[in-house]
């Protein structure tokens, strides 16, 4: 049996998730598991829940499986930190014995570093970015600074100003329309396009995901998205440049990149110029910037950079996503890397370069605790 | 065309200014459960409208507690009378036709005629009762005797598709909305009133706008589309809008 590059064993494949994008991840993850079983790799399926519970499930469960409470032949597990997936059992619990994980969760905790970090502190060795460069890419606010500090333009990004006179704090902000976007999250996912009131951008960061922080964006009417998606394991690489094709009077939101299109669900199916058909020297610009960011995030796995283009001489950038839909495989298509190829490539760099080091051994050595005395002393 | 917040954020609505001419009703378009604005916006096109994400959906914050249409009904017609521009035309896909119907009856200030699309107005038949496993699980729960946990998964395996997709406060919204009649409403709506419905809905069968019809003083259409299924403002979006030109024809509106 065809194996990956390494030991050879199960590859743990991982979706779902409490997130507002648990569907599309279940979307993502049954590809990718189909994509390495047919090519010859053992896979084992952990479907994460909404709930935060996790079932194994069979590989070839398809999408329609998990519209109920739990998909036919799935199995309880646990995650335990440490030691990895365990199926328990009357007498003792007995291990999962994974080679590598590839996560497939969008959204939420499974996207923002948390899973990543969990998995990885379990013991598994897990694909993508890095626990901290996935929370970079999550915060758009951050983000965007990151980038801009590594002299990537971007959109002007501000905190949505809770307090403060409307005409003064108007004066300080971009001139509407606004987007008005959660400054965690994905997919568009509670943006606002078109904004013209400083009273509606602050009702919409009072509610919901809002108070985990909203930003305002000078509404680029006109403007289209351009993607690309990146990778640094074997070597760095940089995909096709797509061109999403949708309505261009409003945003490319959750709609457009999930249902839109004539072969189902997913990204892989959503309407596309690819490769886009873009001016010589914007695509030079695209492809400079990109390689730009690989640095500046430190990027692991396969993130996917989205840009907006004036449809001149323009570019700036979007946002970065960790965990594209698909894991942007049809980008890779189109420069002959195949879904297959891909997902093996990011278990082999889960298991080459852990995504946590260990920072503690020097200063860890317990003389600040001998040294401390008590408790109570250091109180008074 | 940009969202606005209304009611200091408790209600967060698209407004469309019409681009025809002439003197025209502006819409009020609710859409159905589990839906956001977006279904509206799609079927309003270009027609003068005030379009909510309804209170739990969209980016419209929850309720407080377990509203039914008529509480719906209160906090859409305040930020009805905030928009100023009544009468409207009340356009209620599903969810939405709930509310309007519970609006058309206790506001008619406000309103100037109704379109109903696939709405559950009239309980066809007395629900038929859980099953016993499910009644006993409800039992040992109330009792303590169940931990939440496994009483979340017999919601999850007994429970309808809604159901198991509300959270928090809107599972409470739901079990209240499926418990109710509209015929009071209905009765009482005095303004022009259409009925279109897709001849496929099996959500919601044609049998309860034939019903309803029946229960309603000035209706003015009924439309049954037969390749339409629920959502009838998509399968057959050309006669959605003839029943909503009906309706505004016989307000007194061009």
């Amino acid at each position: 049996m065809a194996q990956t590059d390494g030991a050879g064993g199960v590859v743990g494949v991982v979706f779902g998730g409490p997130s507002p994008e648990h569907d599309i991840s279940i979307l993502t993850g049954l590809q990718a598991a189909r994509a390495l079983a047919s090519d010859g790799v053992d896979v084992c399926c952990l479907y994460w829940k909404k709930n935060a519970e996790w079932l194994r499930v069979p590989v070839d469960a398809e999408a329609k499986d998990f519209l109920e409470p739990e998909p036919k032949g799935a199995v309880h597990v646990e995650l335990r930190v440490p030691g990895g997936f365990v199926e328990p059992r009357r007498m003792r619990a007995s291990a999962i014995e994974l080679d590598s994980v590839l996560n497939c969760c969008h959204g939420g905790p499974g996207e923002d570093g948390t899973l990543t970090g969990l998995l990885a502190l379990a013991g598994l060795a897990v694909s993508g970015p890095r626990p901290q460069a996935s929370a970079l890419m999550m915060d758009k606010l951050a983000a965007a600074g990151t980038a801009a500090a590594a002299g990537v333009p971007t959109i002007a990004t501000s905190l949505v100003p809770l307090k403060g006179d409307g005409a003064a704090v108007l004066a300080s902000l971009p001139p509407t329309p606004w987007v008005v976007k959660p400054r965690f999250g994905g997919s568009s996912l509670g943006v606002e396009a078109g904004v013209d009131d400083l009273d509606t951008a602050r009702a919409l960061a009072r509610r919901g995901v809002g108070r985990a922080g909203m930003l305002i964006q000078p509404l680029l009417e006109g403007w289209r998205d351009v993607n690309i998606a990146v990778r640094t394991y074997p070597e760095l690489q940089l995909s096709e440049i797509e061109r999403p094709l949708r309505d261009e009077s409003t945003i490319y939101g959750y709609h457009d990149k999930y249902l839109a299109g004539g072969g189902g669900a997913g990204m892989d199916s959503a309407p596309r110029e690819l490769p886009a058909n873009l001016p010589a020297k914007v695509r030079e610009q695209i492809l400079d910037y990109a390689r730009t960011l690989v640095s500046a995030f430190g990027i692991t796995g396969a993130p996917r950079i989205d840009f907006l283009w004036d449809g001149d001489d323009q570019v700036v950038l979007c946002e970065v996503n960790a965990i594209p839909g698909a894991w942007g495989a049809y980008l890779w298509q189109a420069i002959d890397i195949a879904p297959a190829r891909l997902y093996r490539n990011l278990v082999d760099e889960a298991r080459h370069a852990p995504v946590l080091e260990p920072q503690w051994a020097a200063t860890s050595d317990g003389k600040a605790l001998r040294a401390a005395g008590s408790i109570a002393a250091k109180l008074t | 065309m940009s969202v606005r917040s209304y009611l200091d954020g408790a209600v967060f609505a698209e407004r469309r200014t019409g681009a025809g001419t002439g003197p025209a009703t502006p819409l009020l378009a609710m859409h159905g459960w589990g839906r956001d604005r977006s279904d509206m916006v799609r079927f309003v096109g270009d027609r003068d409208a005030l379009i909510p994400d309804m209170p739990g959906f969209g980016a419209s914050p929850a309720p407080p507690d377990a509203w039914g249409a008529a509480d719906y009904a209160r906090v859409v017609a305040e930020m009805l009378e905030a928009d100023g521009a009544a009468p409207y035309v009340v356009v209620g896909h599903s969810f939405g036709g709930r509310v309007a119907a519970a609006l058309a009856a206790e506001r008619p200030d406000l309103v100037a005629g109704v379109v109903f699309l696939g709405v559950p107005l009239v309980p066809l038949a007395p629900a038929g009762r859980p099953a016993f496993t499910y009644r006993a699980a409800r039992a040992l729960h109330r009792w303590k005797l169940l931990p939440e946990a496994s009483m979340e998964r017999m919601r999850q395996r007994y429970g309808s598709a809604d159901y198991k997709a509300a959270q928090g406060v809107m599972r409470g919204v739901l079990v209240r909305l499926v418990a109710e009649d509209y015929s009071p409403y209905l009765a009482r709506i005095d303004a022009p009133v259409a009925f279109c419905w897709g001849a496929r809905d099996t959500t919601v069968p044609t049998e309860v706008a034939t019903r309803a019809a029946a229960l309603t003083p000035h209706v003015v259409g009924i439309d049954i589309v037969d390749d339409a299924g629920h959502d009838v403002m998509f399968d057959a979006p050309e006669r959605a809008r003839a029943a909503v030109d009906k309706v505004i024809a016989a307000a007194g509106h061009s």
